[in-house]
């Protein structure tokens, strides 16, 4: 599996979005509840669709749009 | 980040094709369809290059510039065949309240929208304090 990431898209949007974008994060309690707990162990995983191993203590789960 | 946090971090990516964008629904179709022929993760790179130009014609091109085999991507594109797996993503979504994209999820909690690298960094070293 490849765990080419340092320059992934993921990173590029995160350092070329504008800052301000990132006040989202304050936009939490509006657009995202928090889950409740173990929500995301509970994730259907297409293996194609993953990077790291499962093994991995933190796993990020990205919800994004192509578009 | 996930070389700077070699074997810690694992990421999981999900379909969350806005409905106010027309042409993110087949996007996402073809990247699952790449993905049937083991490129996923390039056509997705493709995808975010070269968006917001995902008509139909543009879709294929970028299979056939990755070597895809063109008459097999074409066909999973007009058969829908990831269109169901790409809905479920989206309805796990909702139901977890992903209302916006990017939405993060590190160890369940939420990170929402676009964010320096710095911030990442902190969420993942918080998650990892936790877990020891």
């Amino acid at each position: 599996m490849s765990l080419r990431f340092a320059i992934s898209p993921v990173s590029r949007r995160v350092y070329t979005i504008a800052l301000g974008l990132s006040l989202g994060v304050a936009a939490f309690g509006m657009g995202c509840r928090a889950p409740a707990p173990g929500a995301h162990d509970r994730l259907a995983v297409q293996t194609q669709m993953v990077k790291g191993p499962a093994t991995a203590p933190v796993t990020i789960v990205e919800f994004s749009d192509y578009q | 980040m996930l070389k700077e946090y070699d074997g810690r971090v694992r990421l999981i990516y999900k379909d969350f094709p806005l409905p106010s964008h027309a042409l993110a629904m087949p996007a996402h179709e073809a990247a699952r369809c790449a993905g049937e022929q083991g490129r996923y993760w390039a056509y997705h790179d493709v995808l975010f290059e070269r968006q917001p130009r995902f008509e139909r014609d543009d879709l294929v091109g970028y299979a056939v510039n990755l070597d895809l085999d063109r008459e097999r991507f074409e066909r999973c594109l007009d058969d829908h065949t990831f269109r169901a797996a790409v809905e479920a993503d989206f309805a796990e979504g909702r139901e977890l309240g992903v209302r916006s994209t990017p939405t993060f999820l590190i160890n369940g909690k939420p990170l929402v929208g676009a964010h320096p690298l710095e911030n990442f960094r902190a969420a993942i070293d918080d998650a990892l304090r936790a877990r020891r």
